[in-house]
């Protein structure tokens, strides 16, 4: 099992997102761009993952963004700043995947096996042929499966495995922005990868098949 | 350690999580059981692809468009805001309460008398009152009067056919009716003070149309006002005409030429209404409306027109209003049903005035002639209680005929409250004289 490192600021290095917080607190605008400038990574490929939606993502992203604009003057500094963030984020696609949840059009389709259409994203693969197992796994396409079968996780298992095996984040930072217990992250983190590996194990029997 | 138990700490297993006791008592029984081996290594394998997820490159213009929707917001609060935050708009905010205020005071406490007039027993009989809109032709004229006596204008009938309006003078006036007391006469109220809420309306709306109907003969000699008034009203020309004090049967004039009586003048009109109502009238000083039984008109003498109109012009401006008079004239023989239901709506305060052929006359002298064409019964009732009152008699026989004093003309209003305020006060008395004629058939 190797070591994941979080994603986090890579151009804030010089400086900590709790003092960019603190000068946007006291007037300075540039610090903002800062923090979005830091941040932007990660939060985007958090709702990436939990939207399955290049397009969506990036207006989710945008509205993180804007809700952190209004709240960073109660930023108190009680937690990091990573933390406060992700708490934000969390609540917002928790929001925006319930509103889209009621717009049937819109749901994200249960995930049978069946390859999905592909997005616009860069390195996006294309029409899957029929392969191997052995096969299936040393091609891109298999990120997408895997992709959609977090994706079509219950909203409640979705964050924690996205902020545990993609982010890289702590049990306690998890537990931290969601608002939950610690034994509560690492059930469902449990029952989170559990169910993504049924699902890959159904697509490995089906292809397997002939 | 059971399977069971041992599946539950493979996740944190994998994140190397467990403490040293658990830790050991996990890889014991892995070493032990090689399906719980073989489910830790399909779930590290599933793990490993997920993290081996790429990272997705956000748009490059993500920071601009963060810009671009904080600005959009920061426009849509200061719109928002931008109304309520400038002093002027507070300033004008708070006069456009000030002035609602103050029209609503306006109206509820310096017109009081309106107020305690309306009170809702004005209104209850209305409530079973069906719509005039009968398709039997015989009660097309109910209809009709119930409107007018309501002050209910039925603007649609108006606007299907403007010509009938037109010709509504020719045509309302009275049939071969038997003849028709009409004593004291004085303009009835206007029709948005008539009654309950249905029957209200403007009285610029009901004004034209009861002064077009016609249909109002007879005037009293007694009074210099019913003589300055019969000028007004057409009187129906007949050899009842000639009994008329003088008078012959008046032309029938243009129905724009109906004065309305200055509101200064309304408090003596009131006064007058109550003294004419408590006291019988001598048959000398009244009038009979000509009975048209098919003979022609008598055209009256121009000389006896002129004196009429100077007599009318120099009494106009000082003549106290009479009473409020309405007559109906129902053919029927259920004459005493017609009694109960005028007692019904007679005015407890108000005793019965006088009856012809019934339990008191009005006028001693005048019975021989009522009563050799019908019954004439007098009861004070509230106005707002006439349209019930005619639906219900209706109901026990044929109405030939209803006629009610004209309605004064509003005064002309200098600003929306002074119109107000004047219609208000144009209101004498909500006690209407019903006459009712009883005709055998």
């Amino acid at each position: 099992m190797k070591d994941q490192q979080p994603q986090q600021a890579s151009a804030a290095a010089d400086e900590l997102p709790e003092e960019l917080a603190r000068q946007f607190q006291e007037g300075n605008e540039r610090a903002f761009d800062k923090l979005v400038f830091a941040f932007r990574r990660p939060m985007f490929n958090l709702a990436y993952r939990m939207l399955n939606d290049y397009e969506e993502a990036t207006d989710l992203t945008q509205e993180i963004f804007v809700k952190m604009y209004r709240a960073l003057g109660k930023f108190q500094g009680a937690s990091s700043f990573a933390t406060w963030l992700y708490a934000i984020a969390a609540n917002t696609c928790r929001t925006r995947l319930r509103r889209r949840r009621r717009v049937a059009q819109h749901e994200v389709p249960a995930f049978d096996g069946v390859e999905p259409a592909g997005t616009d994203e860069p390195g996006n693969p294309g029409p899957r042929p029929a392969a191997s197992p052995s096969e299936l796994l040393q091609r891109k396409e298999i990120r997408q499966l895997v992709q959609d079968a977090v994706a079509t996780l219950p909203l409640d298992f979705r964050p924690v495995i996205i902020m545990r095996d993609i982010q890289g984040l702590s049990y306690e930072q998890i537990a931290l922005s969601l608002g939950c217990s610690l034994g509560t992250v690492k059930s469902r983190l449990s029952r989170a990868r559990v169910m993504v590996k049924e699902r890959l194990e159904r697509i490995y029997r089906k292809n397997a098949t002939p | 350690m059971k399977c069971q138990a041992c599946r539950r700490l493979l996740s944190e297993h994998m994140d190397a999580r467990l403490g040293e006791e658990k830790k050991k008592e996990l890889l014991e029984h892995l070493a032990g059981c090689a399906a719980c081996r073989s489910e830790y290594e399909q779930l590290e394998q599933a793990v490993a692809l997920v993290q081996g997820l790429e990272e997705v490159a956000p748009p490059a213009d993500l920071l601009e468009h963060v810009h671009h929707r904080l600005r959009k917001e920061e426009r849509r609060r200061q719109t928002a805001w931008f109304v309520f935050n400038k002093p002027q708009a507070r300033i004008a905010l708070a006069a456009a309460l000030l002035i609602a205020v103050c029209t609503y005071s306006v109206r509820e406490f310096l017109v009081p008398a309106r107020r305690h007039a309306q009170s809702p027993a004005y209104e209850a009989p209305l409530q079973d009152v069906p719509e005039p809109k009968a398709a039997k032709p015989g009660r097309e004229l109910l209809a009709q009067q119930v409107a007018r006596l309501s002050g209910k204008q039925e603007r649609v009938e108006q606007k299907e056919s403007p010509n009938e309006l037109a010709a509504a003078p020719a045509e309302a006036a009275p049939p071969p009716a038997p003849p028709v007391v009409e004593g004291e006469r004085g303009p009835a109220p206007e029709g948005a003070e008539l009654g309950g809420a249905i029957w209200r309306q403007p009285a610029a709306e009901a004004e034209p149309r009861l002064a077009a109907q016609g249909t109002r003969p007879g005037l009293t000699a007694s009074e210099p006002a019913e003589a300055a008034r019969a000028d007004e009203a057409p009187a129906p020309a007949g050899p009842a005409a000639g009994r008329d004090a003088g008078h012959g049967a008046a032309p029938r004039r243009q129905a724009g030429e109906q004065t309305a009586p200055k509101p200064d003048a309304l408090a003596d009109r009131f006064d007058a209404e109550a003294q004419l109502a408590e006291k019988p009238v001598p048959k000398a000083e009244m009038a009979f409306a000509a009975p048209t039984e098919g003979g022609a008109a008598a055209e009256p003498a121009p000389a006896l027109q002129k004196e009429r109109d100077a007599a009318a012009a120099a009494s106009r401006a000082s003549a106290p209003v009479p009473a409020n008079i309405v007559t109906i004239t129902i053919r029927t023989e259920k004459r005493d049903a017609v009694l109960k239901t005028l007692d019904e709506f007679a005015t407890k305060e108000e005793p019965v005035a006088a009856s012809a052929g019934g339990a008191g006359r009005e006028a001693p002298g005048a019975a021989a002639d009522e009563e050799a064409a019908g019954e004439l019964v007098v009861r004070r009732v509230r106005r707002g209680h006439l349209p019930g009152l005619v639906v219900n008699l209706e109901r026990l026989g044929k109405i030939l005929e209803i006629q009610e004093p004209p309605a004064p003309e509003p005064a002309p209003a200098a600003s929306p409250t002074a119109g107000r305020t004047a219609r208000a006060k144009q209101v004498p008395d909500d006690l209407v004289s019903v006459r009712v004629r009883i005709v055998a058939p």
